[in-house]
């Protein structure tokens, strides 16, 4: 699965638990460009996307991801796993 | 010695000349820094006369005399204080490294559980040791036991709360490498013990700090100014608002039993203010005294009562610590019951802070004080999407003015709470607010000055609020600027409570 797919589905899976339509994600996108996505609603989002892919973060993981980037990046190694 | 005492600002002084004249220097920089901040740590644990004889009437002969004769209690107990500052750096330090070279996850998590079971087991016993058996015994009385308990004499060492949370959170970041083992010895305890903010914060994460002290620092007018123009601030919320406040609040909590109720309300929401402007406050003068030494600490404040909720109020107020629980705290929960959607997020933030009620002190009250948080908290997550349809059906500024007030007057009965400091005096002071007292005039007079400058230092909070601090003019007029500086001046020094030295409330903790 390529980086851009794995980013057209975490942005629709964004979209829903943020509830934001017009919602657009770039592999630089981080929290703080992202209204309501806070503390609070990013494990949510970890939970959504592992939930989709069937995986499973690790804490170590989850804590080292900067941007969206970051987070496709971990469910491709994931899913080639 | 207070950052509001006449023997800091010599202090200052003396450290400020001798560090900028090492600028080509930056190890033996470091080094001043470390001795001074040592010099702090057992000057801020001394009284306010002995500090004096030491900067002005210092006799090497009575020196002498004074090492011959040996070390008096109060001596032992100062070195003390210092040997476990310095042992609990030197222990994050190498445990940091050792963590670092390890490869195996197994033997990484072990090191990793070990540093933080020492650290907070120094912890327990300085800070809960005597309130967890008094608790127990008092527990085991109330069943029918008869146990009978002498509580240890047990001094807090100063600072302990806010230097152990420090070095826990860079062997967390060690560990979850987030961040490098630090290198340089001597950088790493400076970084822990640098004055400005041992004592009271903020907490900083070895990430933003440390590499400021393995950079060279350069002089710079503006952030000199910058800086001072920060502490001034500090002072004027410390001595002119929260001590004017102080008083007040100390003699109707004092009296729980005689005090009426409509003077316990007063006292609260006045108290609402002095805590704001004496720990604000207090993080202002660090903030500006570390720039004028060319470092920049984490922002500790960022105007709370302007909050619009308590999720935003968090992430206002006393932000050093609350990052600090999400990062460590909160999100190792959340982040293990995540499969339990909001209700995961509820119970993280509920143990988060409650627990975080207990750093702030030994008490049920404290634990009590987190839990309401807590669960006011939990409500905003599950309510997020409902009262998002309730501020979109009102007038944008109402809604916020409202919610504003609301949080206020939350934080204000949580702090009645917290203030309190035990549940039978939070008894004694709800039965004051519930009797008939409630209904006469309580003594406005007696707060009305504290009051008074406590408005103007919203009313300034509040147009500056997009700026760093209240006092951040740099880019004012020149005129307006100096104008603004020379009249909190005059304000400062006019102030009956700049001879009466009032010890942080955060100092406690």
């Amino acid at each position: 699965m390529t980086q851009e797919e794995v980013l057209a589905h975490v942005t629709e899976i964004f979209k829903t638990v943020l509830k934001k339509e017009q919602l657009s994600l770039t592999p630089e996108t981080t929290a703080v460009d992202v209204e309501g996505w806070d503390s609070l609603t990013h494990v949510m989002l970890i939970d959504a996307v592992e939930t989709h892919y069937k995986v499973k973060f690790k804490l170590n993981e989850v804590i080292k991801f900067n941007n969206v980037g970051d987070l496709c990046a971990c469910v491709i190694k994931k899913l080639s796993a | 010695m207070l950052f509001t005492s006449f023997s800091f600002f010599i202090f200052l002084a003396i450290v400020y000349v001798i560090y900028w004249s090492l600028v080509k220097f930056r190890k033996a920089q470091n080094i001043l820094l470390l001795l001074g901040s040592y010099f702090f740590y057992c000057a801020a644990a001394m009284p306010q006369n002995k500090i004096a004889k030491l900067l002005f009437n210092f006799r090497f002969d009575e020196a002498w005399y004074s090492f011959l004769k040996g070390f008096d209690e109060s001596k032992w107990h100062m070195l003390q204080l210092l040997l476990l500052l310095w042992l609990s750096s030197s222990f994050a330090y190498f445990m940091g490294k050792t963590i670092g070279r390890q490869k195996k996850e197994t033997t990484r998590k072990w090191l990793m559980a070990l540093s933080a079971t020492v650290h907070l087991g120094v912890l327990c016993y300085f800070k809960y040791f005597n309130f967890f058996v008094q608790s127990f015994v008092d527990a085991a009385n109330t069943l029918g036991w008869q146990i009978i308990f002498s509580p240890e004499h047990i001094l807090l060492p100063l600072a302990i709360s806010f230097f152990t949370f420090h070095v826990l959170g860079y062997t967390f970041d060690v560990y979850q490498e987030t961040y490098e083992p630090a290198d340089d010895y001597i950088d790493f305890i400076t970084h822990v013990a640098f004055f400005p903010q041992l004592v009271a914060g903020p907490i900083e994460r070895a990430g933003h700090l440390l590499p400021q002290f393995t950079n060279k620092r350069t002089f710079n007018w503006e952030r000199m100014e910058s800086g001072i123009s920060q502490m001034l601030w500090g002072f004027f919320k410390k001595t002119v608002v929260a001590d004017s406040i102080g008083k007040f609040v100390t003699y109707v909590y004092a009296n729980d039993a005689t005090s009426s109720g409509s003077n316990v309300i007063l006292a609260t929401l006045a108290f609402t203010i002095q805590v704001y402007c004496d720990f604000s406050g207090y993080s202002d003068i660090a903030l500006g005294c570390a720039r004028l030494l060319g470092f920049e600490l984490l922002k500790n404040f960022n105007f709370p009562y302007f909050s619009t909720s308590l999720t935003e109020f968090w992430r206002r107020w006393h932000i050093s610590l609350s990052t600090w629980i999400t990062d460590y705290l909160y999100m190792p929960i959340s982040f293990n019951k995540r499969s339990w959607g909001k209700w995961g997020i509820v119970y993280a933030a509920i143990i988060s802070f409650t627990l975080s009620g207990l750093w702030h002190g030994a008490q049920w009250t404290a634990a009590l004080w987190g839990l309401m948080h807590g669960i006011v908290l939990g409500y905003e997550v599950l309510t997020k999407e409902v009262r998002k349809k309730w501020s979109q059906s009102v007038p944008t500024v109402l809604y916020s003015v409202c919610s504003a007030v609301l949080v206020w007057l939350f934080w204000g009965l949580s702090q009645l709470v917290f203030r309190s400091g035990s549940i039978t005096k939070l008894n004694a002071l709800w039965a004051r607010i519930c009797s008939e007292s409630l209904f006469t005039m309580p003594y406005f007079s007696s707060v009305k000055d504290g009051l008074m400058w406590g408005g103007l230092l919203f009313i300034v909070e509040w147009i500056q609020r997009k700026k760093e601090y209240g006092l951040d003019l740099q880019n004012t007029n020149y005129m307006i600027r100096w104008t603004a500086y020379a009249a909190i001046i005059v304000i400062i020094f006019s102030s009956d409570n700049l001879n009466n030295q009032n010890e942080f409330l955060y100092f406690q903790f």
